[in-house]
Parts: C-alpha cells; sequence; structure tokens
C-alpha cells in the first residue's frame, strides 16, 4: 500500500500545452539522455523498446492540424495501478513528492505493472543496454543503468530532486519542497511543459492544471494522475478520455 | 508418542506456512531478482565535478545556443538556452550534439579507401597525396574544387585564399534554405542579403520549407508563430503542413506553376502593379489553367490568393525540405515573383535588406566562385568536401556528375558514410565541441548577427583543422593562406565586427543577457567565448528592385504542359540535420524506431488506393526502385498521402545506427536521379512486393 502524502511535502506535477507542442521530439530524447536510456536494440520496435516519454502524432478528419501528444507515465495518486499489483514492491509512491518511483533493482520483471497500466507508460529490458561506439562516456552518472529483465519508466526525473534537495540544504534552506525541472521540461523548445507542486496555489503548474482546458487522460479511470494537458481542441479532448475525435457520448470525469 | 508419517508431512507443511509469514520467502525472492539481473553488462558512469559551458550547435547553419553540462572532463548533457537572443531551444538532434565525438562512426585519422577499405595513413602523406591530385588536375586542365556547405565562415575565407591561388580553383556552394531570397538578391539595383520580417508578417505561405520544423532559426520561428498564420504548400502532409493553419497539396513540380497562378489571380485586381513584361509571362498561369498542373482546385487558388490579398503583410518563401533538395531556380524565380506581385519586397513585415556581416580579410582576392548546379559535368579533377554540414541531403549522383575520370575525392567530415564513403581519401576533422566555431545570421534573419563556441572536448590526436589544413596544403603547393588556426582566424573577425562600430553586444550577465559596450576586441571576444553575441542594427527597409526575376521561358513552357505521368513520384524527406553528411547520434532510434512519431529511411508510405492498386498490405516489406537503385523498406500506408505518391525518408536509417554498422544508409539519396540543374525531386519509383 502506498503511503498518504507527508504533511508539508510536495505533489510534483506537470502541465502540457498540446496547442503549444510541435512534435519535435525533443522531449523524447532530452529524457532519453537525461535517464541513460539505452539507444533501440537491434530487434526494438514501437511496441517493445524502452521509451520512457513517446510522442503520438494525432488527426482528425477536416481538421487542419494536428496534435502531437507527448505521454510518460502519468504519475497516478495513492490508487496508483501498477504500484498495487507489484509482488515486489519494486514501484512505490513517495509520500513527501508524490513521485511514482521505480526501483529496478527490486524488479523480478514479471511485468504485471504493465499490464496494470492504463497509459502503456512502462517498458521492459528486452535485452542488455548497449551503447555503441564510445558513448558509454556520456552516460550521466546520477542515474543508475539498468539490465536486461526489469521494468522501467519516467520517474519525474526524480534524482534532479535530490539533487535539488542536497543543494536546498547545503545552502541551510527552509523545508518547503524545492522547485527542479525535469529534462523534458527543460528541452521543450516550445515551452509546452509546466513543471512544479501541485499543491502549491501559487504555482504556475497548480493554476495551469485547474484553468479551463485542462484534462488528464482518462479522466473516468480516477487513477488521480498528476499529469495534466491543456488545449483549446475539443476533438483532443474528446480523444484524451478514450473516445474518438467526432464524439461518442463519453463526459469527461 | 510414536511419529507417524502423517506427523511429519503436518509438521513439514506447518513449517512451509509458517515459513511464508517470515521475511525468508520475500528476501529470497528479491535476492532471486537482484542476482537474475546481469550487472556485468551495466557501464557504472564516473562521478565528477559538474560544470555548465556555453557552446553552439553547429549541426545545422541555425547554430542554435546550448549550455554544455559536463562531469568532470565528459559533457553529459545538452541544453537549449531559451533566454537567448537569437531564440532559445535546441531540437532532438542538438540535444545529442555531445554523443557525436564518442559516435560509432567517428574517424580516428586519415585514410585511403582502397577495394572498400580503410587504410590508414599519415597527416603529412594526405596533404602529400592532395597537392599530388592538384598537380595532376593541373596538368589535365581540371578544377581543383572546395564544396563548402556553411559558405561565410573563417574557414571558407581560408578554402577562398588557397583556391585563389591554385590555377583552376573553385569554390562551390549549393542552394539551401534562402533559395527565394537569392534570387531576389539577384535582381536587386545594388545587390546586399536580404531577410523576413517575420516578427511583423502577418502569414507566410511556404512552398515545402519546413517551416515549423527546422527553418531559419527555429527559436525565431517559435516566437513568432502567435501571431503569424502559416500556409504550407507540400505534395506531402510534413510535420509543417501537419502543423499549419492551412496545408494546400500540390503535386510534386507544381510549386512553380501554382505560385504563378496566385501572382496571375492577384494582378487580375491590381495589373498596375508589375509591368508589362511579367503580366506577358503570367497570362499562360491563369488558376483554370494551372489547376491540373499544380494538383489544386481553382476555387482553391482563387481563395488562397484572395486571402493573401487581405492578409498583408505576406511572404512566399521556398528553398525545399532537407531531404527533398532545393527547388529548381525557376520555381524559386516564381516564389520571388510571386512576392513582388504580393508588394512584399521592401516592406515592414516582408523582405528586408540586411547588412552583410563584417569580414576580417575583405582585401583577399577571393576565389572564382559558382553553385554546384552550375559546374560543368566532368571538369573537377580534386573535389575536397569541407567538414562543416548544411543538414540537408546531397546525393551522390549531384555530385559524381562534376567528377572527371579518377578524380580525386577527398572528405575532411569527421565521420564515416554518406558522402565520405565515396571519398577515396579522408582527412577527418573535429568533431562537434572539440574545435572553435562560428553562427552566422540563418536564412530570412532580419539582421546580421554573430557567435562564437569554444571547444569544450579536447581535439583528438589525428583530428585536423580545416583552417591548418588549407595552410598545409597550400605550403605543399607553395601558396601562402595567412592565419594558421582557426581560432587566430575567429579573434580577426570579431576584431573585425568591432572595428566597423556598430550593432549590439549582448554578454551573459546573471544567467540572463545584458547588452554591453566592449571597450576593445579583446573584450568583445571574451564576451563571446562566454556565451554572448552580436547583433546588428536594423536597416532602412527599402529596396529598388528594377526587374523582377522571371522563370526561364523553357520552364514556362515546361508548366503550361501537362506533366509526365510515368510511375509513382518519389516524396523525400528528411528532418535537418539527419540526411547530411553527419550522422545523428543512436540515442534518435527513439523517435525514428522505437517511435511512430518520425518515418526512418526503411519505412516507405502511400495511399491506401495506391497501395490497393499494387496489392500491397500495411507492414508488407517492398522494394522501391528508380533508374538510379533500389532499396528495400517497409510499407506503411498512410491515408494523409496523396494518390500516386510515394513518401521515402532520406535519412537516417535505424540499422546504421546499431553497434558493427559502419555506413550510414541513405534510403531516398540512393534513388535520387539527378536533373541537369542539380536538383533530383523529378525522381519516379515503381514499388514491389519483396
Amino acid at each position: 500500500m502506498n503511503a498518504p502524502k507527508t504533511p508539508g511535502g510536495a505533489r510534483y506535477g506537470m502541465v502540457i500545452d498540446l496547442d503549444k507542442c510541435n512534435g519535435c521530439g525533443a522531449c523524447a530524447v532530452a529524457c532519453a539522455v537525461e535517464n541513460n536510456v539505452p539507444p533501440a536494440a537491434e530487434r526494438a520496435n514501437e511496441r517493445n523498446g524502452i521509451t520512457w516519454l513517446r510522442v503520438h502524432r494525432v488527426e482528425a478528419p477536416g481538421e487542419a492540424r494536428a496534435a502531437f501528444v507527448p505521454m510518460m507515465c502519468q504519475q497516478c495518486g495513492e490508487k496508483t495501478p501498477c504500484a498495487s499489483v507489484c509482488p515486489q514492491n519494486a514501484v512505490e509512491v513517495d509520500p513527501a513528492s508524490g513521485i511514482v518511483a521505480q526501483i529496478p533493482v527490486r524488479c523480478l520483471g514479471c511485468r504485471y505493472c504493465m499490464a496494470a497500466c492504463p497509459y502503456h507508460a512502462r517498458s521492459f529490458n528486452w535485452w542488455d543496454p548497449d551503447w555503441p561506439g564510445r558513448l558509454t562516456e556520456t552516460l550521466n552518472p546520477e542515474v543508475s543503468t539498468r539490465t536486461r529483465g526489469v521494468v522501467e519508466k519516467c520517474t519525474f526525473c526524480s534524482h534532479r530532486l535530490q539533487s535539488a534537495q542536497d543543494a536546498q540544504a547545503a545552502a541551510g534552506g527552509d523545508a518547503k519542497p524545492p522547485a527542479y525541472t525535469p529534462a523534458c521540461a527543460e528541452a521543450c523548445p516550445a515551452g509546452a511543459i509546466v513543471f512544479g507542486d501541485l499543491d502549491d496555489p501559487e504555482s504556475e503548474v497548480a493554476r495551469l492544471a485547474h484553468a479551463p482546458g485542462s484534462f488528464r487522460l482518462l479522466e473516468r479511470l480516477k487513477t488521480g494522475a498528476k499529469v495534466y494537458y491543456r488545449t483549446e481542441r475539443d476533438w483532443v479532448r474528446r480523444l484524451a478520455d478514450g473516445g474518438t475525435a467526432a464524439g461518442d457520448g463519453r463526459t469527461h470525469g | 508418542m510414536p511419529i507417524t508419517r502423517r506427523d511429519v508431512l503436518w509438521g513439514l507443511g506447518g513449517g512451509l506456512a509458517g515459513a511464508a509469514l517470515t521475511p525468508v520467502p520475500w528476501k529470497l525472492l528479491d535476492d532471486t531478482a537482484i542476482w537474475t539481473q546481469r550487472r556485468h553488462a551495466l557501464p557504472v558512469p564516473p562521478r565528477g565535478e559538474i560544470t555548465f559551458r556555453p557552446a553552439a550547435c553547429t549541426l545545422c547553419p541555425a547554430g542554435c545556443a546550448v549550455r554544455v553540462r559536463s562531469v568532470g572532463a565528459r559533457p553529459v548533457g545538452v541544453t537549449g538556452e531559451p533566454e537567448h537572443p537569437f531564440g532559445g531551444g535546441a531540437c532532438a538532434i542538438g540535444l545529442t550534439l555531445h554523443h557525436l565525438a564518442y559516435h560509432p562512426l567517428r574517424l580516428t585519422g586519415p585514410a585511403v579507401r582502397e577495394d572498400g577499405r580503410r587504410l590508414p595513413i599519415g597527416p603529412d602523406a594526405a596533404v602529400a597525396r592532395i597537392a599530388a591530385a592538384v598537380e595532376a588536375a593541373r596538368k589535365a586542365g581540371q578544377s581543383v574544387v572546395v564544396l563548402d556547405r556553411r559558405p561565410g565562415r573563417v574557414v571558407s575565407s581560408a578554402w577562398q585564399e588557397l583556391l585563389a591561388a591554385l590555377p583552376r580553383g573553385l569554390y562551390v556552394t549549393r542552394s539551401g534554405e534562402e533559395g527565394t531570397l537569392t534570387v531576389l538578391q539577384a535582381a536587386l539595383e545594388r545587390p546586399s542579403p536580404l531577410g523576413i520580417d517575420l516578427e511583423r508578417t502577418r502569414t507566410l505561405v511556404s512552398f515545402g520549407a519546413p517551416v515549423l520544423e527546422g527553418w531559419g532559426r527555429p527559436g525565431r520561428m517559435l516566437t513568432a508563430r502567435a501571431g503569424l498564420r502559416v500556409v504550407q504548400v507540400d505534395a506531402w502532409r510534413s510535420p509543417s503542413a501537419a502543423l499549419a493553419d492551412e496545408w494546400v497539396e500540390v503535386v510534386p513540380g507544381g510549386e512553380g506553376p501554382l505560385a504563378l497562378a496566385l501572382a496571375n489571380a492577384l494582378l487580375r485586381d491590381n495589373p498596375g502593379r508589375v509591368g508589362a513584361d511579367v503580366r506577358s509571362a503570367l497570362a499562360g498561369f491563369s488558376p483554370v489553367r494551372v489547376a491540373a498542373r499544380a494538383g489544386v482546385a481553382v476555387g482553391r487558388i482563387e481563395s488562397l490568393a484572395l486571402a493573401l490579398a487581405t492578409q498583408a503583410p505576406v511572404v512566399a518563401i521556398g528553398g525545399g525540405d532537407p531531404g527533398a533538395g532545393p527547388l529548381p531556380v525557376d520555381a524559386e524565380r516564381a516564389i520571388a515573383l510571386l512576392n513582388v506581385v504580393l508588394g512584399s519586397v521592401g516592406r515592414e513585415g516582408g523582405i528586408i535588406p540586411r547588412r552583410p556581416l563584417p569580414e576580417a580579410r575583405t582585401g583577399a582576392v577571393g576565389a572564382p566562385s559558382a553553385a554546384l548546379e552550375g559546374v560543368p559535368a566532368g571538369s573537377v579533377g580534386v573535389l575536397i568536401l569541407d567538414g562543416a554540414d548544411d543538414g540537408r541531403a546531397l546525393p551522390w549522383p549531384a555530385l559524381r556528375r562534376v567528377l572527371a575520370k579518377d578524380a580525386l575525392v577527398v572528405s575532411l567530415s569527421p565521420f564515416d558514410g554518406a558522402l565520405a564513403a565515396e571519398a577515396g581519401l579522408l582527412v577527418p576533422g573535429t568533431a562537434p565541441l572539440e574545435a572553435w566555431d562560428e553562427v552566422l545570421p540563418t536564412a530570412g534573419a532580419s539582421a546580421a548577427s554573430y557567435a562564437v563556441s569554444a571547444p569544450i572536448l579536447k581535439t583528438p590526436e589525428g583530428a585536423t583543422d580545416p583552417v591548418a589544413l588549407a595552410h598545409r596544403v597550400g605550403a605543399a603547393l607553395g601558396v601562402e593562406v595567412a592565419g594558421t588556426t582557426h581560432e587566430e582566424r575567429l579573434r580577426e573577425r570579431v576584431a573585425a565586427i568591432h572595428a566597423a562600430g556598430r550593432g549590439r553586444l549582448l554578454a551573459r550577465e546573471n544567467g540572463g543577457y545584458a547588452e554591453k559596450t566592449p571597450g576593445a576586441a579583446a573584450a568583445m571576444w571574451e564576451a563571446l567565448v562566454a556565451g554572448g553575441c552580436w547583433i546588428d542594427e536594423p536597416q532602412p527597409i527599402a529596396l529598388a528592385l528594377p526587374r523582377p526575376p522571371l522563370p526561364s521561358s523553357a520552364a514556362l513552357e515546361s508548366w503550361a504542359r501537362p506533366a509526365a505521368e510515368e510511375g509513382l513520384a518519389l516524396v523525400a524527406f528528411a528532418a535537418r540535420g539527419t540526411a547530411g553528411t553527419t550522422p545523428v547520434s543512436p540515442l534518435l532510434t527513439k523517435l525514428y524506431q522505437e517511435s511512430d512519431l518520425r518515418p526512418a529511411a526503411t519505412t516507405v508510405a502511400m495511399s491506401p488506393r495506391t497501395a490497393q492498386g499494387l496489392g500491397l498490405a500495411n507492414r508488407q516489406p517492398v522494394r522501391v526502385e528508380s533508374a538510379a537503385d533500389t532499396v528495400a523498406a517497409e510499407l506503411r500506408i498512410d491515408p494523409t498521402l496523396p494518390p500516386g505518391r510515394v513518401a521515402l525518408a532520406a535519412g537516417p536509417d535505424p540499422a546504421a545506427l546499431h553497434p558493427g554498422a559502419t555506413t550510414a544508409a541513405r534510403g531516398a539519396l540512393l534513388l535520387a536521379v539527378a536533373a541537369a540543374d542539380g536538383t533530383w525531386r523529378g525522381t519516379r519509383v515503381r514499388v514491389r512486393e519483396a
């Protein structure tokens, strides 16, 4: 079971503006660089590759503009489906930050979590990681590399949170949750990703998350996701709830 | 009491049940998970001091400002500089800039290619070979050519000095993103570089240029996008078409006729805007006549013309997709003429002049120069391919055309593959972040600008600085090339900019940028090395265009006839930076292999109707054949693709990024059939079941 939120803790989340996203894929690549995700194995494809963040292009008949939807772990709330099925406690919701952590060394590779995740946001390591050439020289020492046989996913760059906490402690700062930025938000050239503490009413992310036009994917499942999306386009919002661009009568939660 | 078999079983069962309630089995399960992991396969990156250094991404001419995070001496991350005055952010390719020095295709020293194998040679032997080939070319009356894909750098001036001193030296560039502006520039009364006043433009009509994906300086486009209506004229639903406010689907090769039809429709209400000669040239290009040739309905052309007339200022640009290569010059002339008819040349929000960047060596005698398309076939005895990349595709047939028999091709790219795979002599230069570089104004820039990028990695032994190479080749031939190092020449240029006494120097200060007045050139240099930049003042926007550019009469005649319809039209495409001579990082497989966001050079797309007509199914292996070559690919049925066309990327090929790969594949580039004008947009293909 996941512990309730720590008093005074944060609930980190993000808002992605789909009207700003231009599908450049910088977020996906920045994520892979930052988190030591290896290049694709020779037989990998869009179904079995390791992608913590994937950008999907969606189109609708009669609509001039396509929409690009960056998809990563939606960082569900206390009823996190993946954590509830893990026999190894390899998935934990950090009560101090709300981040759904993945602990690869505990993972048995049963993939129950992948089956339970309604967002298909988890990847299984089918192959040992391989960085061709001398690319191991470019690995980030702040993130452990993972072996074959474990599941991995977006962690909201929790190592950056740890660094921010360390810096805050070293500076003798207060106990307020530190501000930090995950690699995807930092890399987005369009400024489409806003990250911060959803429980801080003065934060930009909290304001945007509750602004008209914001929604969560598959809201009706009530997973308490901490990733919000925004768009002024109704057809995109309809798709986000599992409907069709033309509408199928489903309503948002 | 005797112990029965039943008691033993009860005891065992109870013990097992009891053990299940202790942590032991869970610990065993946990340990099993850990033991079974193959830790020996995991690299453990060393820790060290974390530092941040400014740099510029020079994988394409945009030169986006980036910040490089290093651990110890190793760069481990690159991010865009959102506050940079040039416009912040970096693309997916730029974020892997630090991978390229360690790329599997990286060359470690000079080599000759014999029978397909690379044989290492020393740097002196490499210079001697170049000098000997230059002598042989001189005797045979052949040209010695340097192909520069990022002209305007100090390296470019070093090459020009060398070539100027050779009997048949020729400095060659190729058409890029600024095709339309180049045509207009040549027609000016007083030629000067041209830019686009994008911040005040209301409508941008792009004829195949990837304006919303990577054109000019992407940061600038992102900033300007909010107030800009974008009309994308494209043969397929490109990323820019998918992001534009309107996509006008045109048949491949229909860009020129469509531009003339729009001009024709616009002139109906305002015929006095151009002279009689232009009106006469446009007379045969009414929307009714052009509709079939361009593949755009009459009503659509009329309504688009009306919209352009009411949504001024409008700018129309060509330049072409980085994978499809440049538009034919006549198409660029047609687009330039549309700008003239729209009244966009020399007005606010339109096409405006900008001053050239100050040069350090204004007195230096330049070599004869030419565009690649203008180099006579079979005339080149030595072809030196400078290592700088414009990120745009250049198929080998377009180069092979100009080579004489037994010509020496020298590649200065730090990587093998792409055009280097065709070179007989490899003299690898430095990889990104290993050497000095500079950032020049991009296509459409409204003012001159300048920045330098200092090296972050040590230059490895075996990598040759191009300025030093020009100097050494010159010395071997008895020719003086001043300034022996790249840094020396860059300092001279910064001194020239400082001496010009104009523009603004924006230096990094407290995480942002502040305007500074440098007292001396050395102070300006320090500010630029620290991540600052220089931006010129805006110019008066008046432009005199005595004679608008007109397409050639041959093109006008050809466009008046129906297009040839043999086979399927090849629509080649690529994101800027993925189809040039520099390979992409293997990590780009995240986009090109493990995602369907970006089609790779191994997937070919066609419409459901075309596939049905050929009896082909989705994800079926196929062979794509042209007069030049055949490539194997997997078919993707794409309902957004118009019938009769085949879309295939010019790069990258994920298979070329895996361990053991020895070359970078080129997808559509292998199929390219180069026309006499150096373009390959007219390539027709057949698709068969593999």
